[in-house]
């Protein structure tokens, strides 16, 4: 018996050389972006790699290099980059996709199966469209593009929130669920710089058209991922500019209905017409136009959306078969009736308790 | 022949009864129930009762004989029942193990061929039926507190990523979906509960509380169940996470703690890899006790079965989703007819 | 009498032992020593004067009355020639009596031992700085001065068939486990081995034959440490002629303690046992760790590492494995060189050594930096415990761990775990399970485990 346990345990370790799922680090090819692009029946990918041979010199640059293929189906294209590259794509560090604006507009339900069904790789890249030639886009740097692209995404939503970036995992939840469609950010060669363009709309899985950037201001808000951003309007003439720290939007829905609340609150940061910030009606004022200008501009933006691409991005649908499944069966998008209520709290004044210029 | 601490036997309810619920268990249950899977866990939680209540009586007859001694005891034909006990624990076994077997190659190392991972965790499942049933009950407990920790990782790195909304709309279709996905949890997890009759009560030290540790190992496994299934279908919207083989795994990739640890889930798992381990074990423990097979002949043979019967992974669902049931219902009327005959001679 | 021809050929007439032949009221009386071994003042001062004076007074039983009235501190009555030998050659001088056929032994040794000192391989930070030295007398002495009551038993046994070395059992009575105790000493009773020279032969002997390579007894040179332990209820062999004793029976957790954990705050020895537990860990797991998450799972690594380690691993030729293997022989060669050059704890030697060995070879392009720094790291860490046999323990766990990481990653790291609790386990440590206070879990004696709660009780 102790001979057989002898024998088990040496068989154990013959596993050590050559096993099959070894890969030492210097055969990985550690894809940071991926660029997909469809030209009659191939498909054309631009892969984005990383360089890990240490150069010459010490200057601790990291640099990388594109490869393209092309292929029948993504997966193919992806590993005949083979012949190209030395080594075999590793695509779990991915930092983001790039799907060309014509193959979004055919469909992209390839490429959502195929990096579903990946084990390979994490969920957490980020989804962009390119209205520019892929190519060119990722060769804009030397150093990786898709990392400083993902960082100005990531700012952005932090600071600004009017382009909506969005996760692969997060973008699966909405592609599955028959009730809500997928809104997706752009970006555009402007000139040698990349520049985050106007947000794209789907319907199922074909790209319908693009809502600007402040109508995406207006989507974050609806859809309660907004975290800092500032808004401007005209108050008195003048342009003034708030700036928004905390939002909180509840939709509910009531014989059939759609009561949209958004409270907002914020401190003035920049005024340019001549009032006396003492008074609080004066506030009240401030705060009045700015509700009024964003309600008027937020319905017309929905009912944009409504008419012109009747898709349901907001989720009402959705929302609809959950809190209120009986009446679930008579939704009809195109009939839509929802009610804005917007309150806008300004807290502060910033440094200052009067206008500078009076 | 040293005792059975009490703590150790409670721990070792709890790791049997959890194991097979990151795998089969969740998968089976959102196929059946969708939406309604948290319906179905509280369910499953009251019928469950009734089998604690069925198990404290059968190990509460005559405490000092296992359950081999006790079927001899009350039935005349006992070779005919414990060989259909033990060909039906022996076909869920083989379940179980492919099972876990197939998670670590499909998910870590997809290259390797599934007989080596059986290999090895056959022999450890070997080498711990060689020592002393005690040994493995310490084993138990020790892998219960550091599923203890890990668990508490996954829960408290994940809160922020789940919308409570995806789980509505509940009961849309009537009551029938939640009854039958609790009625799937009893026969995919909580039948498990009945290899440790193997166990003369008399074994276990301090026995007079032995009933309300199991209440408490029961309540805290079925509030595990339903934190699961929130976590799933909130952080991934029903209609994905029916779609996934192993949804827990994908949920856990996206626990992060402190905002810079967030690559863990492979670490995390492995609590089900020691839940999984000891519940083979114990299984090819008390078949061993039943039939007098030896073990490594037992682990033998599951390895090859489960090679030849099993190619793919929907081969498997397929056969699983019949045999399963089967040997459920055949491990559940052989218990209920023990019980049967205890409350008729005493 | 024929002992004495008898004794002469089987020594071989050695010159050592010195035959005296005394007549006194007639009767021959032999005075047998051995010159190296006894104090000659000692003899001439009080057996010859006092045999002397016995001359002068009559007496019918001669050895009775010399037993009675001789100035030696110790007279022992022996009758068979055996126990003449063993007294012979442990320092006593034997007085035989020729026509009566009795023979007495009186203590005469010499002292030629050592006097104490400090310990030289164990650190003593806060407590008493006198170590055990050869003579066992010494040595009971110590421990007397500590534990004055009249329950500390001494159990005396002697084996080895050529060195008769005397081995003492020190116990508390009503505090340690009598059945364990006699255990012992029919296992050592009942040996059949040509000598004893130092205690470590006699771990064998008693000690259980487990496949674990982790201790169960614990050899230690300071009396602080032997009469806490046996304040706890341990058990204590003293083997003559070795400065380090033998506590039995030690579980996981004793080798975490300290004795300056003992004066100390509890809140602050908390964390230096959790520290002490962590570097435990370390120990085991960081090489088999970095192999698996280097070449297997390269998932669970943040992306900036892995462009860093790609770029360090680029320059060298040999596979994760292989280069974490031959880094820990490195390491291992400059331990053991270093032991056998300067010392017992010389570590820091060693530690500096391989950092410039790890250095130029990096360099050279043999091993990455980042190889060096987790050999380091585990070589550091596999240091703090108060007894060296875990060093030698950890090293065949981790290379477990390496070989688990090496064939299957994570999984099988986590498959050799499982394998690492079941050995760990199932080890008894005569009779008490090894990882006693966490699983047959203990509340109160997890007080004293990897925290410290209530400092009332010792």
């Amino acid at each position: 018996m102790k001979y057989i346990k002898i024998l088990i345990i040496s068989l154990f370790i013959t596993l050590i050389t050559g096993c099959y799922n070894y890969r030492e680090l210097n055969d990985l090819g550690i894809t940071t972006a991926v660029g997909i692009s469809k030209d009659g029946d191939n498909y054309n990918l631009v892969i984005e790699v990383l360089k890990t041979e240490t150069s010459s010199n010490e200057e601790n640059k990291i640099e990388t290099i594109l490869y393209e293929s092309s292929g029948k189906t993504i997966q193919e294209a992806l590993r005949r980059a083979i012949l190209k590259s030395p080594k075999r794509l590793y695509a779990n560090h991915l930092y983001m996709i790039l799907i060309d604006e014509e193959l979004a507009k055919d469909g992209i339900a390839s490429i959502m199966d195929l990096f579903f069904r990946d084990v390979e790789s994490r969920k957490q890249f980020y989804v962009l469209i390119s209205k520019d030639d892929i190519k060119k886009v990722l060769e804009t740097t030397d150093e990786i593009t898709a990392k400083s692209l993902v960082e100005r995404l990531k700012v952005n939503d932090d600071y600004l929130s009017n382009t909506t970036p969005i996760t692969f995992s997060k973008l699966l939840t909405k592609y599955a669920n028959p009730n809500i469609e997928m809104v997706i950010p752009s970006v555009k060669l402007n000139d040698k710089e990349i520049v985050i363009d106007d947000t794209a709309i789907f319907k199922g899985d074909k790209l319908i058209g693009y809502i600007d950037e402040h109508e995406s201001l207006y989507y974050s808000l609806i859809m309660n991922n907004v975290s800092d951003t500032v808004l401007t309007s005209l108050y008195k003439n003048e342009y003034t500019t708030i700036e928004i720290n905390n939002t909180n939007t509840s939709i509910n829905v009531l014989n059939n209905t759609f009561k949209i609340k958004i409270d907002l609150s914020g401190y003035i940061a920049e005024i340019n017409s001549k009032v006396d910030l003492t008074n609080p009606e004066i506030i009240k004022e401030i705060e009045d136009t700015f509700e009024e200008d964003l309600k008027s501009r937020i319905s017309k933006f929905i009912q944009k959306v409504i008419d012109k691409y009747d898709t349901d991005i907001f989720g009402f649908k959705d929302l609809m078969y959950k809190k209120d499944f009986k009446n679930y069966k008579d939704f009809n998008f195109k009939k839509l009736n929802f009610d804005i209520n917007i309150d806008i709290l300004l807290k502060y004044k910033g440094n200052g308790v009067k206008e500078l210029n009076a | 022949m040293h005792k059975i601490n009490l703590l150790e036997y409670v721990s070792t309810f709890f790791m049997i009864i959890m194991a097979p619920f990151l795998g089969m268990g969740l998968y089976n249950l959102l196929i059946k129930a969708s939406i309604d899977s948290s319906i179905s866990v509280i369910i499953g939680y009251i019928l469950s009762f009734a089998f604690l209540i069925i198990f404290i009586r059968i190990n509460d007859y005559k405490s000092n004989l296992d359950l081999k001694d006790k079927i001899n005891v009350l039935f005349k034909r006992s070779k005919l029942i414990i060989i259909l006990f033990s060909i039906a624990l022996f076909s869920m076994s083989l379940c179980l193990s492919y099972n876990i077997n197939n998670f670590i190659i499909s998910q870590f190392l997809s290259e390797t061929p599934i007989i080596y991972t059986m290999i090895i965790l056959g022999m450890l499942i070997i080498f711990i039926n060689s020592k002393d049933i005690t040994s493995i009950f310490r084993v138990s407990n020790f892998l219960f507190y550091i599923n203890i920790i890990l668990i508490m990782i996954a829960i408290f790195g994940e809160y922020n990523k789940i919308e409570l909304i995806n789980m509505l709309p509940i009961l849309t279709n009537g009551i029938n979906r939640p009854i039958i996905g609790s009625v799937y949890i009893l026969i995919f997890q909580i039948i498990y509960m009945f290899i440790l009759l193997i166990i003369p009560k008399d074994n276990v030290s301090n026995n007079k509380h032995m009933n309300i540790g199991l209440i408490i190992a029961m309540t805290l496994a079925f509030i595990l169940f339903l934190i699961i299934i929130i976590y799933t279908i909130g952080s991934l919207g029903i209609d994905l996470a029916m779609k996934y083989h192993y949804p827990a795994y994908i949920v856990m990739k996206e626990v992060s703690i402190f905002g810079f640890i967030d690559k863990i889930e492979n670490f995390i798992i492995i609590h089900w890899v020691f839940e999984m381990f000891i519940l083979l074990s114990l299984i090819t423990y008390f078949i061993n006790k039943l039939t007098n097979i030896k073990n490594y002949i037992l682990v033998i043979l599951n390895i090859i079965l489960c090679v030849i019967i099993f190619r793919n992974s929907t081969l498997y669902n397929t056969i699983t989703k019949v045999l399963i049931p089967i040997s459920s219902t055949i491990i559940l009327i052989i218990i209920i007819m023990i019980y049967l005959k205890i409350k008729k001679t005493g | 009498m024929n002992y004495i021809k008898r004794l002469q050929i089987e020594t071989n007439n050695l010159k050592d032992i010195v035959y005296r032949k005394k007549k006194i009221k007639g009767k021959i009386v032999w005075i047998i020593y051995s010159d190296s071994l006894t104090s000659g003042s000692s003899i001439s001062d009080f057996i010859i004067k006092s045999l002397d004076r016995l001359n002068k007074i009559t007496s019918i039983n001669l050895a009775s009355k010399i037993k009675e009235d001789i100035y030696n501190f110790k007279v022992i009555e022996i009758d068979n020639y055996n126990d003449m030998c063993t007294y012979l050659h442990s320092g006593f001088t034997i007085i035989l009596i020729e026509k009566e056929k009795k023979l007495l032994a009186l203590e005469t040794k010499s002292s030629n031992k050592r006097s104490i000192g400090i310990p030289t391989s164990e650190i003593a930070i806060r407590g008493s700085k006198d170590a055990f030295t050869e003579d066992y007398q010494t040595n009971i002495g110590l421990i007397k001065k500590r534990i004055k009551s009249n329950n500390l038993w001494i159990k005396e046994v002697n084996i080895g068939k050529y060195t008769n070395t005397i081995i003492n059992i020190v116990y508390i009575n009503g505090k340690a486990d009598i059945s364990l105790v006699n255990k012992i000493y029919d296992k050592l009773k009942n040996t059949n081995i040509d000598g004893v020279i130092n205690s470590g032969t006699l771990k064998n002997i008693i000690g259980e034959s487990n496949i674990n390579p982790m201790p169960t007894i614990m050899s230690t040179e300071r009396p602080d440490r032997v009469c806490r332990s046996l304040l706890r209820g341990k058990i204590v062999i003293l083997v003559d002629n070795d400065p380090y004793l033998l506590i039995l029976p030690e579980v996981l957790n004793d080798f975490f303690k300290t004795s300056e954990d003992y004066s100390g705050k509890p809140i602050n020895t908390s964390l230096t046992r959790i520290l002490r537990y962590l570097s435990f860990y370390i120990a085991l797991f960081t090489p088999a760790i970095y192999i698996a998450l280097i070449t297997y799972n390269q998932e669970m690594l943040p992306t900036e590492f892995l462009i860093n380690f790609a770029m360090q691993r680029s320059t060298v030729p040999f596979p994760a494995f292989f280069e974490a293997f031959m880094m820990m022989i490195c390491f291992e060669l400059l331990h053991e060189s270093d032991i056998r050059s300067s010392g017992f704890a010389g570590s820091s030697l060693s530690i500096v050594g391989a950092l410039i060995l790890g250095e130029a070879a990096s360099k050279a392009g043999i091993v990455s930096p980042i190889m060096i720094i987790i050999i380091a790291l585990t070589a550091i860490a596999s240091l703090p415990f108060n007894e060296y046999e875990i060093f030698n323990g950890l090293r065949w766990y981790r290379i477990l761990f390496m070989i688990g990481a090496s064939s299957l990653g994570i999984i099988g790291v986590v498959f050799a775990f499982i394998y690492f609790i079941i050995n760990m386990i199932s080890t008894n440590s005569f009779g008490k399970p090894y990882l006693t206070p966490f699983v047959p879990t203990n509340f109160t004696k997890l007080k004293d485990s990897i925290i410290r709660i209530n400092p009332r009780r010792q």
